[in-house]
């Protein structure tokens, strides 16, 4: 008896394990298990169970049911015990139970009969569990301890890159291929996605932040508005005792070595990123937490200013004349780039300052046991300005933008019904503006007013000295006709776009979790979920337009070519005539959307085994400008139904084998609102200018700008009018517009191969069911909003803003979203140009060992190989970093669409991640931690782009999508020490010194992918030999031997197209309208020196 | 380390499985276009507007604002077509069927440009192409018939917006000034009659043999009476 008894105990702890999660909430995490008596291994009703712990107000009781099973809910994050009291029984207890965010443990434990005689008088306390045997959602739970212990980012969104299959893209973090917009984020259960454009509105330090719970893929019913994964972050909360903590980190740029110089071959203007010239990235603050009123009433309160300072240094250099061959540039032969020199007196630093704050706060009251309520706010208003564009005067190439997003959080969790019933209500507030807020500079001795003034951007090659008074001498042109300092791609004039926004909205949730037994455990969920967003934006173009000089700019006539090309305007019905509204058409539209959910689901334990959960959620979302009679969509069919099977193949907990498959529908972002309904016309022109152009571009003094010379006049204009209306105030939607969805399924295997130490397998399917994009067949003039593929044939009004079911005026026109006619440029030919249906494809495997932290350790570890094919990207394109949800280019020109079939922006076939820490015990009052974090991928692909006419540059893919090859393979190694003195308890100061990128490397990860700035159409089907023509020294002449039909490629008017000397060379990505660009090389080693006293 | 040895060949079995579904379900580059080329289109063009044959009536309807003249393609190579007196039919236009002199031909696919000519940078109308080897086109004119090869400018155009690529064929050359600068197309000679042929072939090895008829009209005249 005594024998089988022990043996029983020693099992108990090997069944701590996940259980079936769609029963816990977002914010917080649930146990459930099942009592035995430890003599006869027979469930025990009736048995107290009580979990208690410092995030707890109180405690948590449930009381056993006839099959001995409990189940307690609404547990934050931490730390738990549970104790079990029964009448006739030893009282028993475990400790060191961990609840993760969203997750449910399965605790079992058996109790002691008071008469049995033996050495175990409780149960023994379990591990910390590894796998979630009750779910088959994938991702990550990054706890506290992680964070502190291994070298990660200073906010939550940066920690979910150790995600496997995750990946930093231009707008945040991505998952299994879909593109970050497509996330959900998720603080203290509300939504803080940006309501317009689907990127991060809140983003707050790990110093806040309780847990962070990413979920890569195929989550529940009670989650939607996402086709990519959902970044789950919970907040600290107070205590009944008060702790908090004082801290700084500081990442100084004097201690990083030079970056590596981004070479933009032979251009005249040299930029690197000079971090150790002044940089730094700083925050430093408080937080404390503590009782108002002891388990009744908690607080919590945190600040911390945020500073950030990048630089920048600009130089002018001079190309030298090969002295062999007069008239050309020198070579480097190792490089194949042009030999420069750089121009004394040049050089200048400009710092990227981006300073702010960060405030969080929360109240948590309890009632009762069984009821509670939660109120939160958080606030981060932030300024910054910086040097957008290094190739231009300061004036145009100079940003600055304010921004500060808010959210206002209540939450009130009540338990019925002997607490099988759980009610949980939301309601919350989410606030977030920017603005535009350029500051003046002077070029050339000239005050430029960056809201009056126009944007030139000059394509074509120029002399700097075009541009620039004063200029070396070593940039004058040789007798050979050598010019040592050329530009191209500059700009100059005013900042271009200018804009404020206010973004809002209002949530609320509410949901009913049932607890009952029918053939088994159910725990049902179900739950409706409103949101009602607004945009409201005012824009314009400074001094009223974008001027763009075309690539065929000197024309035989000897006059010099410049387009409109961005203007707000409306032009007359013949094209004869613009209304600019005196020169500045400012637009101020507020669009709304509502969107509903409703959805139920179920975990089912069939057997102690086997599992099902399954649940379905209907989503409707409708969209309109507001203060107008229509309602541009309203979409009310969609239907996600999802479906998990676990089985747990040991019987002991010690592993599964899962599969799931679920459908997932976007909320369109309000971005389409704005654009497409809210009266955005744009107007283009062309203009013929002779003599000097003055390069100021200022309207109102500078004589020659191109802004000034005249429009080209009807028929003679390349556009065939005047004036080339684009889009109409108000797009149409297709009748039978459905939602875009991307479908997730999966499976995985994984095995406890030691306690607390976890191997698995994981295969995460992803395919892109349906897309919503605004289209045209026209090449951009009309367009309309469909689902590409799938739309059926619609008719729309003669002005083509409005949907019509009849014309009995014969005026209307039929659109038909399958294809349309569209014109050849370069023979004239009409032909029909079908759309393609939109595909996107992700197959990932995934190994993955995983080590939770116990024994002074913590591990994580994982291996993916995937493929993500496809020719549509997702809410933004990574070429030319166009963030427009489901209004992308993607569709607009049917000239473009062929190529765009291959391995897309995230297609990194490896990716590597080892994250691991190590705690040494050194005293009672001292410890040492060591932490280290390696990742290593592949690069991404590398295309072969060129320019539309109208749509500027990266829009055509020359080639099949991926044919320039792929970036480097690179690596980096990144570690954290740190020491905690226990000053006298509770006080704890701690010093962390993280290094990143240790060895220092500096891969190139991004580079110039426009093979030209000339117009030029695909070459459809065009191969190429290795698909590495990109790689080589000199990647022109590398893509044109791999891919020999580059060798005849022609410009869209016939002529021989000019390659960018910088194609295929390390380059900065092309930057979002807010944020950092993506760097040309990997960031060199950099040094966070971290203090903090906790208490 | 595997005390339960039932449970790791389970395992093992069900990894190999998912290991297999994977290799499945793992997608390739596109492979590459193994078809054999066709001939789509032969149009002839002043650049303001163009008349055609075509052998996919699809591709081009007079819906779609096409001038689409009688004659034939066999998308095997052989096409015949007869250009209109462009003032007989519209009385408005500013020129007339001579000035189709530049003509593109569309196939399938993309083509090994070598097989179309032997210059890879003239491929503008700026200058001219020398056509590859094999290639030949003759003019006819009241039955005599001259190899106007060397004159003519034929280029590789591997760009369509629709698919296939084409070979830009300039008949009676360019004009040039004496500094060999381009200074207009010539015009077709009035009533010859142009045969282009040749054999043209993809990066694939395929052949293409290409045999077009094209009837210049009547009228000399750059401008309609």
């Amino acid at each position: 008896m005594r024998k089988k008894l022990l043996r029983f105990l020693w099992s108990a702890p090997l069944a701590l394990l996940f259980a079936a999660g769609p029963a816990s909430a977002q914010t917080t995490g649930s146990v459930i298990g099942v009592i035995t008596d430890a003599s006869t291994g027979k469930p025990v009703a009736g048995a107290l169970v009580v979990a208690t712990s410092s995030n707890l107000q109180g405690e948590q009781t449930a009381v056993t049911d006839g099959s001995g099973s409990y189940r307690i809910s609404q547990l934050p994050p931490g730390q738990y015990k549970l104790a079990v009291q029964l009448e006739g029984y030893k009282p028993a207890e475990r400790s060191d139970i961990t609840i993760r965010l969203d997750k449910t443990i399965r605790a079992n434990l058996a109790v002691v009969p008071e008469a049995v005689q033996m050495e175990e008088q409780v149960v023994k306390t379990g591990i910390a569990p590894v796998i979630n045997v009750g779910s088959a959602e994938t991702g990550t739970v990054i706890s506290k301890e992680f964070v502190a212990n291994v070298p990660v980012g200073r906010d939550f969104q940066s920690t979910a890159v150790v995600t496997p299959g995750a990946q930093a893209d231009t707008y945040g973090i991505s998952f299994n291929g879909a593109t970050s917009p497509e996330n959900s984020y998720i603080l203290d259960g509300q939504n803080v996605t940006d309501p317009a454009y689907g990127v991060l509105g809140s983003n707050i330090l790990t110093n806040f932040v309780e847990e962070v719970d990413v979920k890569s893929g195929s989550f529940m019913p009670e989650y939607g508005r996402t086709t990519a994964g959902i970044i789950n972050v919970v907040t600290k909360s107070g205590s009944n005792e008060f702790h908090g903590s004082v801290f700084g980190n500081i990442t100084p740029g004097f201690l990083s070595p030079a970056s590596k110089q981004v070479a933009r071959n032979g251009e005249a203007i040299g930029s690197e990123t000079a971090f150790n010239h002044g940089g730094y990235i700083a925050d430093f603050g408080a937080e404390i937490g503590g009782p108002i009123a002891k388990d009744k009433l908690w607080f919590y309160v945190g600040f911390a200013p945020v500073l950030n300072r990048q630089v920048t240094r600009r130089f002018y250099q001079a190309a030298q004349e090969d002295p062999n061959n007069k008239g050309s540039a020198l070579l480097d032969p190792t490089t194949g780039q042009a030999v420069t020199k750089e121009i004394a007196g040049t050089s200048k630093y400009y710092n990227d300052d981006n300073t702010g704050y960060q405030l969080t706060s929360k109240l948590t009251y309890l009632f009762n046991e069984n009821h509670s309520f939660t109120a939160a706010f958080y606030r981060a208003p932030s300024n910054r300005s910086y040097l957008l564009y290094p190739n231009a005067t300061e004036s145009a190439g100079w940003a600055a933008y304010k921004e500060n997003p808010n959210d206002l959080i209540g939450r009130y969790t009540g338990k019925f019904l002997d607490k099988h019933l759980v009610l949980e209500a939301q309601g919350g507030w989410h606030h977030q503006t920017t603005e535009s807020d350029p500051k003046s500079y002077t070029v050339n001795g000239t005050a430029i007013d960056q809201k009056t003034t126009s944007e030139v951007i000059w394509q074509r090659t120029h002399d700097l000295q075009q541009f620039f008074t004063g200029i070396s001498s070593d940039c004058n042109v040789t007798a050979d006709g050598f010019h040592p300092c050329t530009v191209s791609q500059f700009r100059t004039g005013g900042f271009g776009f200018l804009e404020t926004l206010k973004l809002d909205r209002y949530s609320g949730k509410l949901s009913a979790t049932y607890l009952m037994e029918l053939l088994g455990h159910h725990a049902w969920k179900a739950g409706i979920d409103v949101e009602r967003s607004s945009y409201d934006h005012d824009k314009t173009y400074s001094g009223g337009a974008i001027v763009r000089e075309r690539t065929t700019a000197l024309t035989k006539s000897g006059t010099y070519r410049f387009q409109d090309y961005r203007q707000f305007a409306v032009a007359s019905p013949d094209g004869s005539a613009i209304d600019t509204l005196g020169g500045t058409y400012a637009l101020h539209v507020t669009s709304i959307t509502n969107s509903r959910a409703y959805y139920i689901q179920d975990s089912w334990s069939i057997l102690d085994t086997l599992t099902l959960n399954a649940g379905v959620r209907f989503e409707t979302q409708d969209m309109y400008k507001q203060g107008s009679d229509l309602t541009n969509f309203n979409i009310g069919d969609s239907v996600g139904p999802r479906i998990q099977a676990i089985w747990d193949f040991t019987g002991q907990g010690r592993g599964k084998v899962s599969a799931n498959w679920g459908r997932f529908y976007e909320a369109l972002p309000l971005d389409m609102g704005d654009r497409s309904f809210g009266g955005e016309t744009q107007v283009r022109d062309y203009r013929n200018c002779t003599g000097i152009i003055n390069p100021n571009g200022d309207l109102t003094q500078v004589a020659g700008s191109p802004r000034l010379c005249p429009v080209m006049v009807g028929s003679a204009s390349p556009f065939g009018v005047t004036y080339a209306s684009y889009s109409t105030p108000v797009v149409p939607v297709a009748p039978d517009l459905k939602a875009q969805y991307v479908d997730m399924f999966g499976g995985g295997i994984e095995y406890e191969i030691l306690p607390d130490f976890s191997v698995g397998v994981t295969y995460e399917g992803r395919r892109l069911g349906r897309v919503v994009e605004d289209m045209s067949t026209n090449d951009g003039v009309n367009f309309f909003i469909a689902n590409p593929a799938e739309s059926k044939p619609f008719l729309v009004n003669a002005a083509g803003d409005k949907v019509v079911t009849s014309c009995p005026t014969n005026d209307c026109t039929k659109v038909d979203p399958s294809g349309g006619y569209s014109t050849d440029s370069v023979t004239g030919r009409t032909y029909f140009a079908k759309e393609p249906a939109p595909e996107r494809k992700y197959d990932g495997i995934t190994l993955e060992l995983k080590k939770n932290f116990s024994n002074h350790w913590l591990g994580q570890a994982s291996y993916t190989y995937s493929s993500f094919r496809g020719n549509y990207p997702g809410l933004f394109r990574t070429e030319n970093a166009q963030l427009d949800p489901n209004i992308l280019s993607e569709y607009d020109l049917p000239s473009l669409l062929p190529n765009k079939n291959g391995p897309m922006p995230g297609d990194r076939p490896h990716q590597i991640k080892l994250y691991g820490a190590y705690v040494w015990d050194l005293s009672k009052r001292l410890n040492v931690t060591t932490g280290a974090a390696f990742s290593a991928r592949s690069g991404t692909p590398i295309n072969v782009l060129g320019a539309h006419p109208d749509y500027g540059n990266s829009e055509a893919f020359i080639l099949p999508r991926g044919s320039g090859g792929r970036t480097p393979f690179n690596t980096q190694l990144d570690v954290l020490g740190s020491i905690d003195y226990v000053i006298a308890q509770p006080y704890t100061l701690k010093f962390t010194v993280s290094v990143f990128n240790l060895l220092n490397q500096q891969e190139t990860l991004n580079v110039d992918q426009n093979y030209t700035f000339d117009t030029v159409q695909p070459i459809v089907g065009g191969q190429c030999a290795s698909r590495s023509g990109a790689s080589s020294k000199d990647p022109v002449a590398g893509v044109q031997a791999d891919c020999p039909d580059m060798k005849y490629l022609t410009t869209t008017d016939g002529r021989p197209v000019t390659p960018n000397k910088n194609y295929g060379r390390p380059a900065i990505a092309p930057a979002p309208t807010y944020g950092y660009a993506p760097p040309a090389f990997q960031v060199p080693l950099q040094v966070r020196l971290g203090v903090a006293l906790t208490f | 380390m595997f005390s339960n040895s039932r449970s790791f060949r389970r395992l093992a079995l069900l990894g190999a499985l998912g290991l297999a579904g994977l290799t499945t379900a793992c997608d390739p580059y596109v492979a590459a276009d193994t078809s054999k080329p066709t001939l789509l289109t032969v149009l002839a063009t002043d650049t303001t507007h163009p008349e055609m044959v075509t052998s996919v009536a699809a591709n081009a309807g007079a819906a779609a604002g096409n001038n689409i003249v009688q004659g034939t393609v066999d998308p095997k190579g052989t096409a015949s077509m007869t250009l209109e007196d462009y003032c007989t039919k519209s009385g408005s236009a500013a020129t007339s069927g001579d000035g189709l002199n530049t003509w593109y031909i569309q196939v399938s696919k993309v083509l090994d440009g070598a097989s179309v000519t032997s210059d890879v940078t003239g491929a503008s109308a700026a200058t001219t192409c020398k056509a590859a080897s094999g290639i030949k086109l003759t003019r006819t004119v009241a039955g005599v018939a001259t190899d106007v090869t060397s004159a003519a400018s034929v280029c590789f155009v591997p760009t369509s917006p629709d698919g296939g690529s084409y070979l830009l064929v300039y008949p009676e050359g360019v004009l040039v000034d004496a500094t060999g600068a381009f200074v207009s197309i010539n015009p077709l000679l009035p009533s010859a009659t142009y045969l282009f042929t040749g054999t043209v072939k993809d990066h694939n090895n395929n052949s293409l043999p290409l045999n077009i008829t094209v009837t210049a009209p009547a009228v000399s005249t750059a401008v309609c009476p």
